[in-house]
This record gives C-alpha cells, sequence and structure tokens, in this order.
C-alpha cells in the first residue's frame, strides 16, 4: 500500500509518460497529417511536463530571494522551466513549418490523408525537376 | 598558451553564419546572397583550420557570460571537435561554392536568396552540434537544423518534395524529443547538462534502471538521425529530392553529426561513467548495423534513379561505420572516424557530380544518362574515380578504412562479423560498378538521344575538383588522418575510460 501510494503521489511523471505514448502511437496509426502533428505536439507537451515536474522539490518555495525570511528554505529549481521556455518556442517553430507545409501539400495534391498521398506519388515522376 | 588566448574566435563559429544568415534574408539580389554564403564558409573554415593547425592536442573553450562551466553553457574545441568541425566546414565550404548554379536551376530565382540564408542556418546548427558541451543547447541546434534542413528539401522543385520534408520534420522531431528525454532523465539524476562534469557525477552513481532508461531514449534519438536499419526510410527520399547542393551537404554532414552524438554522449559520457559492462548493448547495436549494411546495399543495387542509389549506398556505409563504433575497441573505433571522413568526402563529390548531370542533362536516372560521357568528360571522369573510391578499391582511401574495419573485427574473433563486413563490400563494389557501367556502355542511339542543356561554370568544377583533391590526399597518405584519429581514441576514450 504504501509502494502504491508512493508512484500515486508522483503522479505528474505518470501524466507525462502517458502523453509521450499517446503522442508516438497518434504519430504512429494516424494517417492525417493534422493528426500527425497534434501527435508530435502532446508527446513534446509531454517532455514539457516531465522537466516541469523534476524541478519541483517538496517543501520548496518559488525561487525568489527574501531577505526576512530564514537562510534555511528550500527553493524550487527553476532552471527546467528555463530550459523549457526555449524547448517550447522550438516546438511551436516546428509545429508553424509543419502548418505550412501541410498546407502546400494540400494545395499540390488535394488531400492530407497519408494513404492517398502515398498512392498519387507513386503514379507521379520524381526524378525530374519541374520547370516554370 | 599559444591557442588560449584565441578562446574569443570559438563562438564566433557558429555566430558568423547566424548574423549572416538573418542579414540574407532581405537581400534580393542572388548573386550578392551566394557571395555572402560562399564568402562566410570561407571564414569560417580559415577560423577551424586555424584551430586545427594552431594547438591540435590543446582544449580550447569558452564560457558564456564567463559563468564558470558548470552553470553556464560552455563551447568547448577538443581533438574530437576539430576533426568533425573541420569536416562539416570544409563540406560546407565546397557545396557553398558549387552552389550557385544549382540554386538557379533547382530552386529558382524567387527562393535564391531563402536557400542562401537558410542554408547557413543549417551550416551553422550543424556546427553549434558539434561545438557546444551542454547538452540542452545541443537539443536546440538539433532542432535548428532539423528545421532548416527540412525548408532547405521543401524549396527543390520536384514533385514529391514537400512529402519528404513533412516526414523529415517528423522524424527529425521525433528524435529530438527523444533524445530530450533522455537528457531530463539524466538531469532528473545529476543535476547537471555540461557533459564534463556529467562523467564526473556518473561515475558516483550506482547503475539504477532510470540511467538505463535515460540510456536507451538518448541511443534511440541518436540513432533514429542516423538512419540505422529500422528507420532508414525517410533518409533516402529527403537525399532525393532535396536540391542536389544540400543533398551533397547532408551526405558530408547529417549522418557525421549524428556519429559525432552518439560518440560524445554514449562513449564519453555514458561508456566511460557506469560501472556495468555495455556488453549487451553493443551486440544489439552490432546486428542492427550489420542489417542496415545489407539492407542499404541490397535496396541500393535496385535503384534506376542515381540519386536514391547512392542515399541507399550511405545507409550500407553507415551501418559498416557503425560496426567499427559498436565494436568498442581501439581499432574498431579509429576505422569508424577515418571510415566516416572519407565517405563524407567521396559521398559529397558524387552529389556534385549528379548535381552537374542534373544540370546539364536535367535527369537523374541512370537508364536516361546512359553514355554522356562524351559530352561532358570532366563529370564522366570525376564521377568514375570517386564511384572506384567508394567499391573501396585497393588504394582508395575507402579501402583504407574498410581493411581496418577489417583488421578490428579479425581482433574481436566474430567469424559473422567477419564475413558480413566482407560481403558488404562486395556489394558496395557491385552498385559502384553499377554505375560506372551503365554510364560507360552506350547503345549507339542512346547517344543521340541525350540532350545537353548548357554546360556548367567552371565555378561547380573547381569544387568538384577539390573534393578530389582531398581524395587523392587520403588515397596517398591515409596514415597522416589516421594517426590523427589513433589521437582522437587515445586522447578521449582509452585514456579517460
Amino acid at each position: 500500500m504504501h509502494y502504491f501510494m508512493n508512484i500515486l503521489s508522483n503522479y505528474p511523471y505518470i501524466f507525462a509518460v502517458a502523453m509521450i505514448i499517446i503522442g508516438i502511437y497518434i504519430l504512429m496509426i494516424e494517417k492525417n497529417l493534422i493528426k500527425k502533428v497534434i501527435g508530435m505536439n502532446l508527446m513534446q507537451g509531454g517532455i514539457i511536463l516531465f522537466f516541469v515536474a523534476i524541478s519541483k522539490i517538496r517543501g520548496g518555495i518559488p525561487p525568489i530571494y527574501d531577505i526576512e525570511k530564514n537562510q534555511e528554505v528550500i527553493y524550487s529549481n527553476p532552471l527546467p522551466h528555463v530550459l523549457m521556455l526555449t524547448a517550447i518556442v522550438v516546438g511551436v517553430a516546428v509545429t508553424a513549418v509543419a502548418c505550412a507545409l501541410i498546407y502546400i501539400i494540400y494545395k499540390n495534391y488535394g488531400t492530407i490523408n497519408e494513404a492517398e498521398l502515398s498512392i498519387i506519388n507513386e503514379k507521379e515522376d520524381n526524378d525530374h525537376i519541374l520547370t516554370d | 598558451m599559444g591557442i588560449l588566448q584565441y578562446s574569443f574566435l570559438v563562438p564566433l563559429i557558429v555566430i558568423i553564419p547566424i548574423i549572416v544568415a538573418v542579414v540574407l534574408v532581405f537581400v534580393k539580389n542572388t548573386y550578392v546572397s551566394w557571395f555572402a554564403t560562399f564568402l562566410t564558409t570561407l571564414v569560417v573554415m580559415a577560423i577551424t583550420s586555424f584551430i586545427l593547425i594552431k594547438g591540435q592536442f590543446v582544449t580550447v573553450s569558452y564560457n558564456f557570460g564567463n559563468f564558470i562551466p558548470p552553470f553556464g553553457i560552455e563551447y568547448e574545441i577538443d581533438i574530437l571537435t576539430i576533426f568533425f568541425l573541420f569536416l562539416i566546414s570544409a563540406v560546407g565550404f565546397l557545396t557553398a561554392l558549387w552552389s550557385k548554379g544549382n540554386i538557379l536551376s533547382e530552386v529558382g530565382d524567387k527562393n535564391a536568396n531563402f536557400f542562401s540564408s537558410i542554408f547557413l542556418l543549417y551550416y551553422a546548427g550543424s556546427l553549434g552540434i558539434v561545438i557546444t558541451n551542454d547538452l540542452f543547447n545541443l537539443f536546440v541546434f538539433l532542432e535548428i537544423s532539423s528545421i532548416a534542413s527540412c525548408i532547405l528539401v521543401a524549396m527543390g522543385r520536384r514533385k514529391n518534395a514537400v512529402l519528404a520534408a513533412f516526414d523529415s520534420l517528423i522524424i527529425g522531431s521525433i528524435s529530438a524529443s527523444f533524445y530530450l528525454f533522455g537528457v531530463g532523465i539524466l538531469y532528473l539524476l545529476f543535476c547537471t547538462l555540461n557533459a564534463n562534469d556529467l562523467v564526473l557525477q556518473i561515475s558516483k552513481y550506482p547503475m539504477t534502471p532510470t540511467l538505463v532508461l535515460a540510456i536507451v531514449m538518448l541511443s534511440v534519438g541518436i540513432l533514429v538521425k542516423f538512419a540505422i536499419f529500422p528507420v532508414l526510410w525517410w533518409m533516402p527520399q529527403t537525399y532525393q529530392s532535396s536540391p542536389s547542393a544540400l543533398s551533397a551537404f547532408l551526405a558530408g554532414t547529417s549522418v557525421n553529426i549524428a556519429l559525432y552524438i552518439f560518440i560524445k554522449i554514449i562513449f564519453m559520457v555514458v561508456a566511460r561513467g557506469v560501472h556495468i559492462s555495455l556488453d549487451h548493448y553493443f551486440e544489439l547495436l552490432l546486428i542492427v548495423a550489420v542489417l542496415s549494411m545489407f539492407v542499404g546495399g541490397i535496396l541500393a543495387l535496385k535503384q534506376d534513379n542515381l540519386k536514391l542509389l547512392l542515399a541507399f549506398s550511405s545507409v550500407s556505409q553507415m551501418g559498416a561505420i557503425m560496426v567499427g563504433v559498436a565494436l568498442f575497441n581501439f581499432y574498431g573505433m579509429s576505422s569508424a572516424l577515418f571510415l566516416a571522413i572519407a565517405h563524407a568526402f567521396i559521398k559529397t563529390g558524387l552529389f556534385l557530380c549528379v548535381g552537374n548531370l542534373i544540370y546539364m542533362f536535367g535527369t537523374e536516372k541512370l537508364s536516361e544518362l546512359r553514355g554522356f560521357g562524351r559530352k561532358a568528360p570532366f563529370t564522366y571522369f570525376a564521377i568514375i574515380f570517386l564511384c572506384l573510391s567508394l567499391a573501396a578499391l585497393p588504394g582508395t582511401s575507402l579501402f583504407w578504412g574498410k581493411f581496418y574495419l577489417l583488421m578490428s573485427t579479425i581482433q574481436s574473433d566474430n567469424w559473422f562479423l567477419i564475413v558480413s563486413v566482407v560481403l558488404a563490400s562486395v556489394l558496395s563494389f557491385m552498385y559502384s560498378w553499377k554505375i560506372i557501367s551503365q554510364l560507360w556502355i552506350a547503345k549507339d542511339n542512346s547517344v543521340h538521344l541525350i540532350v545537353m542543356h548548357k554546360k556548367t561554370p567552371l565555378y561547380m568544377n573547381l569544387a568538384i575538383t577539390i573534393v578530389i583533391i582531398i581524395n587523392i590526399y587520403l588515397t596517398i597518405f591515409p596514415n597522416i588522418t589516421y594517426y590523427f584519429v589513433e589521437q582522437i581514441i587515445n586522447l578521449n576514450i582509452v585514456s579517460k575510460g
């Protein structure tokens, strides 16, 4: 029972890993390209949640220096939050590029379903560059 | 003394290309943007050559904001780093020199200045991955180079370019996510992101399942980028559909970057610190590497598209390099590094030659290119020389790498490995011979069928000539490079391990 409670009290890690696994599952199973991008975002979200969870220290207070408080207070670790700000920006950039590519794919092929795209793509001539 | 007072040069290697890349977005003149790219790559290569010559075995580092290493971001150039930095900057310089005509024919006037700008961004990202000593910073550069390369692929004018770009973006993002998860677990355990500090922390720590999970996540992330056997399909597609300048640059650098990250993270950080033997891990790697050697070689034999053939051959050669790495002994590692540099220059040269063919004849299919030799003798002989090198014919640069690899497999006393390395070499000879024979044999009517649109300009041939000179150098004096590689292994893995 104690072991079980120990796992339950670390619930952010369970959520993080669940999000990563669901993200990978969507990436592998879904044929729709937009849903693939959503799966990718879920996966990144899970990792961001994981980083935020490891920065929390039990009994720790926000890492703002206060001269009136006792010197022996425990601060939470601020570094993972800073790292994740960068990771979120990177994730947004990847999503933006992916959405732009999906837009071009839809304009060129008229579909964003991967199965249909591969059928169309096999018939195309991909060996020569297009001329204007 | 000496080199240490030049440590201010270290961050410039990454910063100069990024600044020029941002400025070039606003430049509309194709010639100016190409010339700026060329100059930037030349300057970066000059800086790396300077550091290479001035201080071979001295570690130069630069701390951003003067934070003492475990706390701030640290850029460090040691002997392994300078090896890969020189490789990447040289390949980038050659492709930048070559790329002008190719940009006009395969990207088009409209996107030409964006191509130069994002090419430099990719260049900076690749150099940043190698130069940084901070694991999270490495992730950021990984994503920069992944996004930049996918935009460059999408600029190609083939029909499937956008699809290939989307696939490579998804794959790059998955690999970076796995890597980041692994770094997160390492940070959870050791509270540090600096590679040098991490080695110290790991060696004080007992082996736990959490650390195993971190190693698995990091390896998956890096090996996806490496295009090893089960996930190799994205790479040939990317190489085939992108503009040839990018294909050449990717062929020379992207897999070598993955090799560098693998050596850095798995060997120099994890394997040096942990207390259990990683034998089973390396056995698994050997199996995957042998499989990718054969799958790449057999698929290369079946291709009619020259770029696809070369890309599958890259998969096969990467498998051979991985065999050397996974043997995890002195000769294996040094042969892997030697193979990496020899293969990078051969593949870059071959992709540049294919780019020449596309520029002249507008096609990359072997069956349509039969007997082009009489119309473009320079490109023809360049392809023959580079193909003979790719076939690892005795006396060529790749032969020495394969020879050292075979010696190390014999040393490991594993008959299965010896046979597979020999068989894979036979396969590589077969697909190289396929290129040579298809281009040599010309039916009388096919000579007249092929139409030459325009001649290649001088600078394109000049870039290929430089690649061939480097290959001849590696062919005649393999011992100089091999001695350098041995020093890398001695200093980084054996003595500290």
